[in-house]
């Protein structure tokens, strides 16, 4: 997902001054895709809203000696709805290394059973491929990646629904507005004038 | 925490340092123009990322794959924020270019943390478990084995195209000259 520009930013300006501009277009990135939420299955936004929250915590921490010492609580707020978005993302992510490693596992055990057809008749040599596949069945992995299929999808159901409940706890708390004020309040303190000698643009 | 694979036996190159103008040592002001705090910022992440480099290349601890990766990404949203203080052209060579050295330490930093969590699951797992994470165990060392001479280089192409003293130059002298020192408003 691309970051929203933000195009109307001086480099000759204070910096408090223009926190709100950077602050309200990064919040609604991350605001306007929480209404994907209540989609369990919208992994792609869900995985859109971790990247908006990771987005807008980088911009919170570029400017962390700005804002108030309470402040700060909330950023670790912060840093757990990020934790449960990267979590469920690396479910999303991870059931998909499962699958390979399930279809690797199962063209191991394929071969196996054409060996089979190799044999003519009960000989010995068929007894030995069909104890080699059989072993490969009982030690293998197959239905462990199976099992760990199951238990993903299950810790992403549980995470999601945490998810859900850590989230409506933010908005109980009016998170949102938190922040916004965190940032207006960050903006509003006064800038000194006077400590030196200031660089110019170099296109001034 | 020891590694997941092995150390490199390809021979570590002689990593340079640019020179990071001194303000890049200091407390950032409030005081500064915005222009000046993003520049901050830039070097200051851009001299995180390239501390970890020779840790990334002995592959001896996990966390330097992490830290270089998160240091690339920090400085590419720093870049998307701010891009409105530099030519377009500029922010997007440099985005395209952090955004592909990130990528690299992403597959090395994902099979890093699979290997590590599938090494916390072996013990006390059931037979039919253990043979699957141990099946998964072999296939990711093999894999982030694979990825190792791709870190070194992406390193090398780093150091082999002078990235980052253009990036220290670029943006110690735009859109401020805090090259010698600095002052500030």
């Amino acid at each position: 997902m691309k970051a929203r520009p933000i195009d109307s930013l001086d480099s000759g300006q204070g910096v408090r001054s223009q926190l709100p501009e950077i602050f309200v277009i990064r919040m609604n990135e991350l605001w306007d895709l929480s209404r994907h939420m209540q989609f369990e299955d919208r992994v792609t936004e869900l995985h859109d809203m971790r990247i908006a929250a990771k987005r807008l915590r980088y911009c919170f921490e570029f400017f962390e000696p700005l804002f108030a010492d309470g402040f700060k609580a909330h950023l670790k707020q912060f840093k757990q709805l990020q934790d449960f978005l990267g979590e469920i993302h690396d479910c999303d992510v991870w059931v998909d290394y499962l699958r390979d490693e399930l279809k690797l596992a199962m063209q191991e055990l394929s071969t196996l059973r054409r060996e089979l057809d190799q044999h003519f008749g009960a000989s010995q040599g068929l007894a030995e491929s069909a104890r080699r596949m059989e072993e490969q069945f009982r030690e293998g992995p197959v239905s462990g990646l199976l099992r760990m299929l199951t238990e993903l999808t299950q810790r992403r159901r549980e995470l999601y629904q945490q998810l859900l409940i850590f989230w409506q706890g933010l908005e109980e708390q009016g998170f949102q507005q938190q922040l916004a004020r965190d940032v207006a309040e960050a903006a509003s303190q006064s800038e000194r004038t006077d400590s030196g000698d200031a660089p110019r643009p170099e296109d001034a | 925490m020891p590694d997941n694979t092995t150390s490199s036996a390809a021979e570590m190159p002689q990593f340079s340092m640019p020179d990071f103008p001194p303000l890049v040592s200091a407390q950032p002001d409030p005081a500064w123009p915005l222009g000046q705090w993003c520049q901050f910022i830039l070097l200051r992440y851009m001299q995180d990322l390239l501390a970890q480099r020779e840790v990334v290349w002995r592959n001896e601890q996990v966390e330097g794959v992490h830290q270089i990766r998160v240091s690339a990404r920090r400085l590419r949203t720093a870049l998307q924020t701010f891009h409105a203080l530099w030519e377009p052209a500029q922010v997007r060579k440099h985005s395209r270019y952090l955004a592909e050295f990130a990528d690299t330490f992403g597959v090395a930093r994902d099979l890093d943390v699979m290997i590590i969590y599938l090494d916390s699951q072996l013990h006390g797992a059931h037979r039919e478990r253990r043979a699957a994470l141990n099946w998964m165990l072999e296939s990711k060392r093999r894999l982030r084995l694979a990825q190792q001479p791709e870190l070194e280089e992406a390193l090398r192409r780093l150091e082999a195209d002078e990235y980052p003293r253009r990036f220290v130059e670029l943006f110690s002298s735009k859109p401020f000259d805090i090259r010698s020192g600095g002052g500030q408003p």
